[in-house]
This record gives C-alpha cells, structure tokens and sequence, in this order.
C-alpha cells in the first residue's frame, strides 16, 4: 500500500498555535517526568541511602575535625615533646611522654631567637575535695592540665566560653564540659586536693581536641605542690614565625626531643580515624549497593512492563540512542531526586549525630556546610543511576519488534 | 516500486521449524492499494513484517525502489523505517503517557522536525483523521476507532511513500471499521 506523498494529506494549513510547554521537550524528558508516581517508591529508597552515606561521610568528616579543629584554629606552630612521644595515640600505650628538666628546656626555647612565644603543659589527675554539704561523699578525680606561662601570648590559643583566663596561683578555668558535668560556674569554687581554687573562666586552651572541655587548667606552679610531680612537663607549644627553622634549632639544643608541626598533626589524626574511615566506608558500600540493585531491579522490570513500547518505537524508526535515553532519563531521574532527598534526609541526619556528638563531648556543634559534601553525594547518586541502568538498558536495547509486536 | 522475490521465512520453535511463507512473490507499484488475505497463521503477519524491515527473510530478496533491503545494517533499516514505511498496527500500539498529538508527533521528532513544525503538523493530521478536538487526550481516553486514527496520522506523520497495516480494524467495532477503511482510501 502507498500513500500519496504531501498531496496525500491535504488541508494542513489549519491554525497555527504554539505548542505546550510538554509538547516542546525531548521525548526523553517528557516520558520520564509523566512516569513519576512510578518513581516515587524507587527515589524514597535511594533517597534514604543516599541520606545514610551523606551522614557517614560527615561523621567521618567530623570525628576527624575533631582532632584537627585545635591544629587548625590554634596559632601554636610546633608541638615539642619527648623523643618518640606521640601527640595523637593510636595504640592504648601511646603518649606525648615526659620531659624531665622540664622548666630549664622552656626557659632554653623561650630565648631561641626564632621563638616567639613558648608555653608548657603537664597533665595530671588531682582529687576533688568536696565541700559543704556533699563534704562525706566519695572524692573523685579530675584532669588537670598544668600551665606553665602566658597562653595569650599565643594567637588563638586559648578559647574562653565564660570569663576570663587565669592570672593567679588560686584560680582555675573550667572547660566547658566539666563545668556542666559538675555544676560550676564563673565564681563558685573547686577544691583539689585540699586547695581552693576560684573559678574565673569557662573555656580551654586549644592544645589537643575535644578532651579539654573535660579539664581543669590551673597554674602549673600550682599543679607541681599539688601532685608532687616534680620538674617534668609533657608538651611545650611554641609560637615561631618559621616554625622548621625554629623546629630545627630546638631537635639540635635540647636533648631527646621531638617536634611535631601541624602537618604532621593533622596526618596523624587522619591516620587515627582512618580505621572509622574503612568501617564507615564498608557500610557506605553496602548501602549503595543495595540502593544500586534495587534501582537496577526497578528499572529493569520497568522495562520488561514497557516492552511493547519499545517495540513500537523501534518499529517506526526511533533510533537507539532515543530508547537508551527513555531508560537513562528515567534512571538518572530516579538517582537525582535521590539526591535531593538523600541532602535532606543526609542533612538531618547529621544535625542529630552532631548535636549527640556536642552533648557527648560537650564540644560545639561540628556541622558545617560543605558543598563538597554536597557535590559528593551528588556524584554518587549519578554514577549510581547510571551503573544500575547498564543491565536495563541493555535488555531495551534487545528488544525485538517482530518479536514482541508478534506477541502483542 | 516495492518487490518480494522468491521470499522464505523459516522460523524455529525449539527443534522445529516453522515456515511462515514459502516462495512468496509480490510486486506494489507506487500508488497501488492492496490487501492481502488469508486465513489466520498463513504468514500475512510475516510478509508486512518482511515488507516492513521488522523481519528478514531467511531466503529471497525485498526491493524498495530498486534497492535490495538485506544488505543494509540495522541502523539503515531503522532509518528506513522511519523515512520509507508508516505503520499500522491491529492493536493500535500509542504511547500510553503521550498525547495524542505527541504520539503522531513522535516519527517527526526521530526525524529531528523542531516542536513548532511538529506541532503545526501533528495538528493537521489529527484534524485530518477526525481527531482535531482531542489533541492532548491520553489513549487510554480515546475509544478504540479513536485511537486507530491516531495511530494512522502517527503512521503517515513523517509522509512515508509506503503505508503498511497489520489488520488495521481487527480491533474496531463495525461503525469504526468502516470509518478506518474510508480513511485509508482517502489517504491513497
């Protein structure tokens, strides 16, 4: 049978309005927008695992932030300690160790020429003396952290939540934490081992993560007649305007020691989490496969239901790269709708772990926004569309219009 | 001119083969209408579909204007499909979540026609068939003589020289059929 060409069909010169704005987008576009409601399940799904890996990835982001927020925030430019000492442990053994002759070591850095400012640091646990009424419950142990100079010569070394920082032999500043812990505040008074201290200050120094809001920093002059420690201090934190020219004088004058920049901080506590960093991974890998062969499922019995469509397509002459494109759209509708919701879900989600972590630790909320994070999961979420629409993909590709429409 | 010569289609159920058309002859001059006849399973279905480039002849040769159809890849007889030949099928075959101007607008856009001409020319069509008033009904709207016309604009939108239908109003009541076959001698 041949149809006459044009004059066929005559009369086409009706009207001409616009077409709608459906009318004028790709088949591809127009297909996969009006088969949504079929989608919806599929982008719930993805959406939620999405969310679960964006929330990981921040929770992996945040516990190392946690570590390095002070390395970063703080002016301090080397670290020193005792040959071999560690400053972030990896092992229940590991330890910035300790420097004996400790006092004659500062005093030895401070007049380095390229030395600005140094401060030194002991650790010690001191047993809280209770007092008025609670003076006949058990005593507890607090961690103290001795300080031996001025830590606001430091920029930024020192992070006041309340107050003011310490000038005198009987005044403490409370980190945060202890001081919601125990019910203390600017003003009241703590007694450690039989001395009174005041409590002028709610903060911390910025010299090694979260611990310090559960700390007590008190004068290390203080500290030593408290704990009988003796001329030992753990840390020195020095200010240098070059800190390898500063590191490298302080290794050649003082004996056993080593030096530890923020670099080299900050590998270390990304070394430390890098254990949590493989178990969130695996976890972040288990979901998206799942979410991958759930989409890839999903699809491919949407393709097997729209078969006849296909055929019909390829029967008229539609090209392949129109059929891919009907899967393809429809696969990457799925996983980009899945990553908006997975942002949201994501988002939430980690709001609530940080708001655990900062009760936890009674440390400021970790969360930021970061468009990286974002970018992220919206990568995963294509290559996820586009990895679960191979299989499917190929089956629309293979269907056989004779076959089918045969069937049909 | 469209040509079969000599053409064989065996197929295979398992072990054992079927023939659907032995020998088959045929020869359409341009303007010609033709109906095949026969009783069910006695491969009417396989000549259009051989006619059509669904389908290769396992022995013999098709012609269309002097060109042999089998030496061409899959992409050339897609392509053909699309250019040469407008299809009608019994059951009518739309595009469930397509209106009905786009499914006639649909070979146009394989044919990569912009929206404007598309729609200038889907109106037409549809206003051809008796279906102006319902250019953005769904199929499942449409009543099944409807929706034949629709699929015969669709069949006709990208003005192919070759119009084959598959039994085109096994699907209709007599009122519909009667229109559908009206509608095919207008076209011719």
């Amino acid at each position: 049978m041949q149809a006459q060409e044009r004059s066929a069909l005559p009369g086409l010169t009706t009207s001409v309005d616009a077409p709608p704005w459906a009318f004028r987008q790709p088949l591809v576009v127009r297909s996969a927008l009006r088969r949504w409601r079929g989608m919806f399940g599929m982008v719930l799904g993805v959406g939620g695992a999405l969310g679960l890996v964006m929330m990981l990835l921040f929770i992996a982001q945040g516990s190392t932030w946690i570590y390095v927020q002070d390395y970063v925030e703080s002016g301090t430019d080397l670290y020193v300690v005792r040959h071999g000492g560690i400053l972030i442990g990896q092992l229940p053994g590991d330890s910035p160790g300790t420097l004996r002759d400790a006092r004659h070591r500062l005093a030895q850095v401070r007049a380095m020429p390229e030395v600005a400012a140094a401060v030194g640091l002991l650790s010690w646990q001191l047993e809280r003396t209770r007092e008025g009424p609670r003076r006949g419950q058990p005593s507890e142990m607090v961690a103290a952290v001795g300080i031996d100079g001025d830590p606001e010569r430091i920029p930024n070394l020192v992070a006041m939540r309340a107050g003011r920082w310490l000038r005198r032999a009987d005044e403490v500043v409370l980190g945060r934490k202890l001081a919601r812990d125990k019910g203390l505040e600017v003003g009241s008074t703590l007694t450690l081992e039989g001395r009174r201290f005041t409590v002028v200050g709610i903060g911390r120094l910025r010299s090694g993560g979260f611990g310090g809001d559960g700390s007590v920093s008190l004068d290390y002059r203080a500290l030593r007649d408290l704990a009988d420690s003796g001329d030992v201090l753990n840390t020195l934190l020095v200010d240098a305007p070059d800190p390898a020219a500063a590191a490298a004088r302080i290794v050649a004058d003082l004996d056993s020691v080593d030096t530890w920049d923020r670099q080299r901080l900050i590998a270390a506590a990304q070394q430390a989490n890098s254990s949590g960093f493989v178990f969130m991974g695996l976890i972040s890998v288990v979901a998206l496969f799942i979410a991958g062969v759930f989409v890839s499922s999903m699809l491919g019995r949407s393709v097997a239901e729209r078969r006849l469509e296909f055929a019909t397509l390829r029967a008229i002459g539609t090209p392949n790269r129109t059929i891919l494109g009907l899967v393809l759209a429809e696969a990457f509708l799925i996983t980009g709708l899945g990553g908006l919701v997975g942002a949201a879900i994501g988002t939430l989600l980690s709001l609530w772990t940080d708001s655990l972590y900062a009760d936890l630790l009674g440390i400021d909320s970790l969360y930021r926004f970061d468009p990286a994070l974002f970018a992220a999961v919206f990568a995963i979420a294509l290559a996820l569309g586009a990895l679960a629409s191979l299989l499917p993909v190929r089956t629309a590709l293979r269907v056989e219009p004779a076959e089918v429409l045969r069937e049909g | 001119m469209l040509e079969l010569r000599d053409v064989t289609r065996v197929y295979r159920l398992g072990e054992v083969p079927v023939v659907a058309l032995r020998g088959a002859n045929l020869r359409v001059e341009p303007g010609e209408f033709v109906a095949v006849v026969g009783p069910s399973g006695s491969g009417k279905s396989t000549l259009l579909q051989i006619l059509g480039c669904l389908d290769r002849p396992t022995s013999g040769e098709v012609i269309l204007d002097g060109q042999p159809l089998e030496r061409l890849s899959d992409a050339e007889r897609t392509r053909l499909r699309l250019t040469q030949i407008g299809f009608v099928f019994q059951r009518f075959h739309l595009i469930s979540t397509l209106t009905a101007a786009e499914n006639v607008a649909m070979p146009m856009e394989a044919l990569g026609v912009g929206p404007d001409e598309r729609w200038r020319r889907a109106r037409a069509l549809l206003e051809q068939v008796g279906m102006g008033e319902r250019l953005h009904f769904a199929p499942a709207r449409l009543s099944g003589g409807q929706r034949q016309r629709v699929a015969i604009a669709r069949a006709v939108a990208n003005q192919p020289p070759v119009l084959l239908a598959d039994e085109p109003t096994g699907a209709l009541h007599s009122d519909d059929k009667a229109q559908v076959i009206g509608l095919f001698r207008r076209l011719n």
